[in-house]
């Protein structure tokens, strides 16, 4: 069943690519029908996982390469079923959001359901080679479209893209095969790695420097972030949705699933190391945020900050003692990576359709579009508000949690990280009074409010995120039975 | 009773909704309409709130469960959370009729209805909320509404200004209240109130926890109710529309701050140094704010800067361990400034302006107006028997008895108040020399008889609740100071009021205390302002920085194109390494190449060229056809592997 989500897309872009050339909306209605089919399986995939098992389940092993170790080991658990289903999630409204592009559909449909295959395949993987395959296949479709469907910098985008995941996979297999090397038997097993984890001392420390740069680049932390902005910018509505939206938790889930299992020792020795470069992060993605007057760009650099949690809640699980604070960050962190592709995504997409209407992206060039698109600026507000942690959407769920595990732990952190928070909200705010409030522009001719299609691209995004801002408990009881085992890890 | 308790909370939230449904579904509502919609609600929940009397109605649920934190939500009436949603609820009616008639001519009224019963359930979760969690959801939601209801002329660019600035500033209070609950649910393990009480009174914090604690709380305070140096958003506030402002930025919302210290007060109580702070920051603010208020010539501005500084008297009885006086004079000011704001709303409609230079001898226009000005005034000035006479006296016989150089002090702010009251309330509704006494007539009947309601209750509710508040509330009275100070307190405020009148008689609403004020004024901007520019700065360095990071690259580049060249020569000769010293040079190549274009400014395509020139392997992909593009990426994947694996044996 869990094979065939992962397949699946794959089977259907191939599909695809086989549909006649001159039909772009047949291709953009498949499309969009595979889409929604692997929703169903991954939201059956949901509806079956018992929720008082903390084992993996739907799992699948299979013999892939007996004579290194490697095998076929795909299964869920409570961190990556909600990422699975955050994929199939945004597959769909991004499609539905295409359905009437019509440059080279076919291609564009083969490559976003050949990187959904990837993403899916990378959170359900438990073998490390495994888990470098969907990574790569994961990451690649993304490059080329930043390069063919992306802006008019698309091409310096997508290189410098690929350059940086490049070294970053790298990096990241370097570390894998560390581990695969000192096990014995040789394995990738990630689950035999958690039980008994290869590597100790200053080899383990280089591992972790590898694995850190390796998902460090995706998240992105400071200073392996230099990439996002271009290529977040650069990438067609759709790209940049999907690559903030779930490519980013690539590297967060990483970092919590991998790194924390195969390598504790090495974080809880250099937690202070993660602490300091997470609060980098968080101050230093929110100011830069700051300073933009693109407003994709903007969001581009917040997504920066609201990594910047992820990590937090990995060096806030090195720094303490006690299971009960790190189960909490570590709560906070998956949740936060779900709600950032929620709301993210939301912001993407707002961003675009302003952006397909007026051709600019400027924030000075607009004013007063609550006067003309009252629809569009109540769910701007709405995405913007959820962005800066308010009480009732799902950002606020996943910050309190990891910043109040943090203040458990280190009262000074968590202030470092509020600054962070402060001017988040400073700029979200100046963005929405900018925008949204004003007399509304005369040069800018008169502007339509959303359409049902993109109503429907959007709309699911605000009402998920306000599902889990009103009733967490949902998801932090699907999450904790991983985050309850990897809390109490080492204690 | 639990059910008359969450009928209470959900009637405003049900308006909400309703208004917001009406208004998709039938855009040509009338405002009335509307306006009666938001009343009924306030109605519901007034009765409700007033048959909870004297109950002990609770309700609690787990919100979340996350790791072993259980997150209750949860409500409970007490003497002071059903002392709280009772003026909460008897000003939002009152503030809900007076819309009727005020929003009548407004466009976008279904909007205005709908965000201010949004308000209202919100405040009252805050009173009600017996979870520190969910009174920090109901804190932030009122946030919102006040950001919302500001900004509700949103065209009008003082209004954009004022939600931002509103928004943002009382943020960076609630942050710490956000650390401040936090910490409190590790000490304690709850974030019921009930609880955390209960552990705080049996000593389970100690210091400098405590403190700390405390002082976290009291940042969200002083955002929440003005105090320094978070001032200037209430000003600023003032371009919301003047039921807005008598509503949230003066008898409920600004009143938060002193509510949760009042909420929290065995909290408080505990650590001495954090009440030092309270006494300085109220002090101080009440006197600034005092002063400045005695030079606007704007009157919702007057009685913006008054709210500051009453909101500072009350903070200062907090610090002089004092709470019941704070209790009560946060109801006196409400009902008393209320009245104010609903009669500045009317001189607005009835004039055309609020500005005091363009006012004057108003008192015979509009007698009803004028008459419950005159008796909210009185009561802001602590002349009896009106409202602020009873709490301003408590507050110094506090300080009689705690400390004396604070009491002499309030003196001189009750005489500030009684002088800037007076100031404008001449100006507005007496002739003076050079007045261009504009023509005016009486509000409608709806905003009359809500300001009415009001001004009675600006008369009497002080007397009220020095005879029957004590027994409600869970604080102790104190005893009562020495009678000359309370009867020094009263000619000062009768003779601000004189000085102030007599002023405006002779030369007109002049400002002559401008050479002090104005600074101080200014100052209080320049917090917000300079805090801002300079955060902006770093934002702007941070900017820059980020656009050297691809140029500072530049010499790294150029050593790893030198070193690639050099190792695939090097490795030429090596058959096993050949594959993977291609692919390093190919990697470096590339690399360089991107960086080097990029230092030298031109476009990015040659870049992506001259990276798929060096690696040959990738050439065909340079057709153009995307599975071979990939294809081609999955190879050189492979051999990089493969050199790694060769490597590490």
């Amino acid at each position: 069943m869990l094979s065939l989500t992962i397949f699946f897309p794959l089977a259907a872009g191939l599909v695809a690519l086989a549909l006649p050339a001159g039909r772009p909306g047949l291709v953009r209605r498949f499309a969009l029908g595979a889409s929604l089919v692997e929703f169903i399986l991954a939201v059956v995939l949901l509806a079956g996982f018992d929720r008082n098992d903390s084992a993996l389940q739907w799992r699948t092993t299979l013999d892939w390469i007996p004579s290194l170790g490697a095998r076929y080991d795909v299964a869920v658990d409570g961190i990556s079923l909600p990422l699975v289903v955050l994929t199939a999630t945004l597959m769909v409204v991004v499609m539905v959001f295409v359905l009437p592009k019509h440059d080279r559909p076919r291609g564009h449909a083969f490559l976003f359901l050949l990187m959904e295959t990837g993403l899916i395949g990378l959170f359900s993987s438990r073998d490390l080679l495994l888990f470098y395959v969907f990574f790569e296949v994961g990451l690649v479709p993304m490059y080329f479209i930043i390069g063919i469907w992306g802006h008019e910098h698309r091409r310096y985008a997508a290189i410098k893209f690929f350059l940086y995941t490049r070294a970053a996979s790298l990096a990241m297999l370097l570390a894998f095969l560390a581990l695969y090397l000192n096990t014995a038997p040789r394995t990738f097993s990630l689950d035999a790695m958690a039980q008994n984890p290869p590597l100790a001392g200053r080899a383990a420390a280089l591992a972790l420097l590898g694995l850190v740069i390796g998902f460090g680049v995706k998240l992105p932390l400071v200073p392996l972030h230099n990439w996002l902005p271009d290529a977040h910018v650069e990438a067609p509505t759709e790209g940049s949705v999907m690559l903030a939206g779930v490519q980013l938790k690539m590297g967060a889930y990483g970092l919590v699933a991998v790194m924390l299992r195969v390598l504790p020792e090495s974080v809880r020795e250099y937690d202070w190391l993660l602490l300091v470069v997470a609060l980098i992060t968080l101050v230093y993605g929110a100011l830069a945020a700051l300073a933009q007057s693109d407003l994709k760009r903007l969001v581009a650099y917040t997504s920066i900050n609201h990594m910047g949690y992820v990590l937090l809640a990995v060096a806030v699980w090195g720094l303490a003692t006690d299971a009960d604070s790190r189960q909490l960050a570590l709560n906070g962190a998956v949740i936060q990576m779900v709600s950032h592709g929620l709301l993210t995504a939301g912001l993407f997409f707002l961003v675009g359709m302003l952006q397909d209407r007026t051709h600019t992206r400027e924030m000075d060039r607009f004013q007063g579009l609550l006067a003309q698109m009252p629809v569009y600026s109540w769910l701007l507000g709405l995405f913007a508000f959820g962005s800066l942690g308010l009480p009732g959407l799902s950002g606020f769920v996943a910050e309190f949690q990891v910043l109040g595990a943090t203040v458990f732990n280190n009262v000074a952190a968590a202030a470092i990280a509020l600054l962070g928070l402060i001017i988040i909200t400073g700029l979200f705010i100046r963005m929405l009074v900018s925008v949204a409030l004003g007399e509304p522009r005369s040069d800018l001719a008169p502007l339509t409010d959303l359409g049902a299609r993109e109503l429907i691209s959007v709309i699911p995004l605000a009402a998920l995120s306000l599902l889990i801002g009103v009733l967490p408990g949902l998801l932090v009881a699907l999450v904790e039975t991983a985050t309850g085992p990897l809390a109490a890890m080492g204690l | 009773m639990t059910a008359l308790l969450l009928t209470a909370l959900l009637a405003p939230f049900t308006a909400s909704i309703a208004l917001v449904v009406w208004g998709r579904v039938r855009p040509g509502t009338s405002p009335a309409a509307a306006g009666w919609v938001s009343t009924g609600a306030a109605a519901v929940f007034l009765a409700a709130v007033i048959g909870l009397a004297g109950s002990d109605a609770a309700t609690h649920l787990t919100w979340l469960e996350t790791g072993s934190f259980p997150l209750t939500i949860g409500v409970t009436v007490t003497g002071l959370t059903w002392f709280a949603a009772l003026l909460v609820a008897g000003v939002s009616l009152l503030v809900a009729v007076y819309s009727v008639g005020y929003m009548a001519e407004s466009e976008g009224h279904l909007r205005f209805f709908a965000e201010l019963s949004f308000f209202t359930g919100s405040m009252l979760t805050l009173v009600l909320a017996d979870s520190l969690l969910l009174l920090f959801a109901a804190w932030e939601a009122v946030g919102v509404a006040s950001f919302l209801l500001i900004g509700f002329h949103f065209e009008q660019s003082d209004a954009r200004r004022g939600a931002y600035k509103a928004f943002v500033m009382t943020r960076l209070g609630d942050l710490g209240f956000l650390l401040a609950w936090l910490l409190l649910l590790q000490e304690t393990g709850s974030v019921r109130i009930s609880e955390v009480l209960g552990a705080v009174e049996g000593g389970a914090l100690s210091d400098p926890r405590l403190t700390l604690i405390a002082l976290l709380l009291f940042a969200a305070a002083v955002g929440k109710s003005a105090q320094l140096p978070l001032t200037a958003w209430l000003p600023a506030a003032m371009a919301g529309p003047t039921p807005v402002s008598a509503l949230i930025h003066s008898a409920t919302m600004v009143a938060a701050g002193v509510f949760l210290v009042l909420r929290l007060f065995p909290l408080f109580e505990r650590a001495p140094v954090a009440l030092d702070v309270l006494l300085w920051t109220g002090l101080v603010t009440a006197f600034l704010a005092a002063l400045v208020a005695t030079i606007q010539v704007d009157f919702k501005r007057v009685l913006a800067w008054s709210t500051v500084s009453q909101l500072g008297e009350m903070v200062l009885a907090l610090g002089l361990g004092a709470p019941l006086a704070a209790a009560y004079h946060l109801a006196a000011h409400a009902t008393f400034k209320a009245t104010l704001f609903l009669t500045a709303g009317a001189v607005d409609h009835g004039a055309g302006t609020r500005d005091l230079r363009r006012l004057g001898g108003l008192a015979r226009h509009m007698p009803l107006t004028a008459s419950f000005m005159i008796v909210a005034a009185l009561a802001l000035a602590g002349i009896p028997p009106f409202a602020g006479f009873w709490s301003e006296e408590l507050i110094l016989s506090a300080a009689v008895q705690n400390r004396p150089w604070v009491a002499v002090a309030l003196l001189g702010l009750i005489f500030l108040a009684g002088f800037y009251i007076g100031r404008a309330v001449t100006a507005i509704l007496e002739p003076w020399p050079g007045a261009p006494r504009p023509r005016a007539e009486e509000p409608k009947a709806t905003m009359l008889t809500s300001t009415a309601v009001l001004a009675a209750g600006a008369a009497v509710s002080g007397g009220v609740l020095a005879l029957w508040g004590a027994r409600l509330l869970p604080f102790e009275e104190h005893a009562p100071g020495p009678v000359a100070w309370r009867v020094g307190a009263v000619l000062l405020g009768a003779l601000g009021l004189l000085l102030g009148r007599t002023l405006v008689r002779r030369y007109g609403p002049i400002a002559p205390l401008r050479l002090v004020a104005l600074p101080l004024e200014n100052f209080v901007e320049l917090l917000f302002v300079g805090a801002g520019r300079l955060v902006l700065l770093v934002a702007f360095a941070v900017g820059f920085i980020e656009r050297l990071l691809d140029g500072g690259a530049r010499a790294l580049a150029r050593g790893a194109r030198k070193t690639a060249w050099l190792t695939s020569r090097a490795e030429d000769g090596f058959d096993r390494l050949a594959l993977g010293g291609a692919a390093g040079a190919m990697a470096g190549a590339g690399l360089a190449e991107l960086l080097e274009r990029e230092a030298f400014g031109a476009g990015g395509d040659q870049a992506a060229t001259s990276l798929f020139q060096a690696g040959g392997g990738l050439r065909l992909g340079q057709t153009g056809r995307l599975y071979l593009y990939t294809l081609g990426l999955f190879v050189w994947v492979g051999a990089a592997g493969l050199l790694s694996l060769l490597w590490w044996r």
